[in-house]
């Protein structure tokens, strides 16, 4: 149980390079799993390893979630998360760059634990990713498993 | 007593009583005959009475007959009256037929007024459903825009610090310059998206009305300033109470605008000051920020609210010539006038109303 791991939900390759690259900054060290659409993220939470026998993987101690997505919307990912009782306690951080009112209010009335937004300068972002890191990975204690 | 008088028989004493007899009795008669003409005078004057009174009668009845005769002469010339009225009636409602026409015309007139205004009306409604639709459509082209065009500027900005941390020993110093310049435009054009995206939100949202504490929302804009830069030795002189009616989100972008303004012009001087407050001007009020900083030459004031105008160099200061533009659309949405005076280094004063 002392693997935290990181679940990065994120279609744009650049930003998924940049996030990692602000994470390894920060000497987090964590495993970070990445899901490049929707569909990927909910076979990461839901579907097995895929190694035989049906075995379900760990959950992640965070999601780091963006909301726009293919195939599946970000915020629909939310909803299910939350839908099932497996990770209906999973913190999720929405990650973004939107600054539409709306999705901040949709994304906290559907449970996310946190919005941030991902700002351009990427100094700004890497001292964003320190402090997420910082939190959700250290100080936060993370929710009891159900597994 | 019919018996014919006969000389009377017998001697002179029994002709004395019989002449006394007779005398007697003609007197007798004589009273019954006074009686009678008693009677006859009582009778004459009963009639004389009843003649009298046939006469009072009389003369009252030529009395109710002249008011009779005088009240069928009123009842002519009532009926004369009666008959003029009736003329008059049927003339006026001769004009009441002929209004009646006209007035039936005027209807059927608003009638087809009515109706095309109906036509129009629906037309407009139509227009406006477009118009709703193209606004929907904005708005979610901008909210696109906005999230599409901020990732690509994330990538630059973020790899070309990488290269720099990195990579930066193997670059002399024109390398690492020509790096920080594609930094400071990825901020730059960063900016102007927000900005930008600000500016065409001011005009399609709706406006609220409320009562909005100027003075309090001062305090709060000059304290972030304050902690976003708390090396910045800045006076800020509030004045209290100050209250507008007006959209409370929208005004909060102005005083941001001009307080932001405000601190960054002051920023190269070692002690500024800035002030808010309120004049009466014509029973008006008349809200103004000034500030002590770098000012600007007025002989360009009318650049000063264009969009994407500036008055100074990026070098000097820092900005994408939004602000003003956004604030001017702002006030002229609330009704009201926005104009500065300034002079080069000794500061800016801002004024603006609101309408009433």
């Amino acid at each position: 149980m002392d693997t935290k791991i990181i679940l990065l939900v994120e279609d744009n390759p650049d930003d998924e390079k940049l996030t990692l690259r602000a994470l390894k900054k920060n000497n987090i060290q964590n495993e970070v799993a990445v899901a490049r659409d929707g569909e990927e993220a909910l076979d990461y939470l839901f579907g097995d390893t895929g190694a035989g026998g049906g075995k379900k993987r760990p959950l992640p101690v965070v999601v780091l979630l963006d909301i726009k997505l293919p195939k599946v919307d970000g915020l629909e990912i939310l909803r299910r998360i939350r839908a099932d009782s497996r990770t209906r306690l999973l913190p999720v951080v929405i990650l973004t760059s939107s600054k539409e009112e709306q999705d901040l209010s949709k994304g906290y009335s559907l449970g996310a634990n946190s919005y941030v937004r991902k700002p351009v300068d990427f100094t700004q972002f890497v001292e964003a990713v320190r402090q997420l890191g910082l939190y959700w990975l250290i100080l936060n204690e993370p929710p009891p498993r159900s597994d | 007593m019919a018996t014919p008088i006969e000389p009377p028989a017998g001697s002179l004493e029994e002709k004395l009583a019989t002449l006394d007899n007779v005398q007697r009795a003609t007197l007798n008669i004589l009273e019954d005959f006074d009686s009678e003409k008693q009677r006859l005078e009582e009778v004459q004057r009963a009639s004389l009475n009843i003649l009298e009174d046939f006469d009072a009668e009389k003369t009252r009845l030529e009395g109710v007959q002249r008011a009779a005769i005088n009240i069928l002469e009123d009842f002519d010339e009532e009926k004369k009256m009666l008959q003029g009225v009736q003329r008059a009636t049927l003339n006026i409602l001769e004009d009441f037929n002929a209004e009646k026409t006209l007035l039936e015309d005027s209807q059927r007139a608003l009638l087809n007024i009515l109706e095309d205004i109906d036509v129009e009306k629906a037309k407009v409604g139509t227009v406006n459903q477009q118009l709703e639709v193209a606004n929907k459509e904005l708005e979610a082209f901008s909210y696109s825009v906005s999230h599409d065009l901020r990732a690509p500027l994330r990538s630059i900005d973020g790899f070309s610090l990488a290269l720099l941390e990195d990579y930066g020993n193997k670059l002399d110093k024109e390398g690492r310059d020509y790096l920080e310049r594609v930094r400071g435009a990825t901020q730059h054009m960063a900016q102007l998206i927000d900005d930008m995206l600000n500016l065409s939100r001011v005009t399609r949202s709706e406006m609220r009305h409320e009562t909005v504490d100027l003075s309090a929302m001062v305090r709060e804009i000059a304290e972030g300033l304050r902690k976003t830069q708390p090396e910045q030795q800045v006076e800020f002189i509030t004045a209290e109470n100050v209250t507008a009616t007006g959209d409370e989100r929208l005004l909060r972008v102005v005083m941001q605008n001009l307080l932001g303004n405000a601190w960054k012009y002051t920023g190269k001087h070692a002690q500024a000051r800035i002030e808010f407050g309120v004049k009466d001007e014509g029973g008006k009020p008349v809200f103004y920020i000034r500030d002590d900083g770098a000012g600007f030459n007025i002989a360009y004031a009318d650049k000063l609210f264009g969009v994407f105008q500036r008055l100074h160099r990026r070098g000097e200061f820092p900005g994408t010539g939004v602000g003003l533009a956004t604030v001017q659309r702002i006030i002229h949405r609330h009704g009201g006038r926005v104009w500065a005076e300034a002079e080069v280094e000794k500061g800016a004063t801002f004024y603006f109303t609101l309408s009433s």
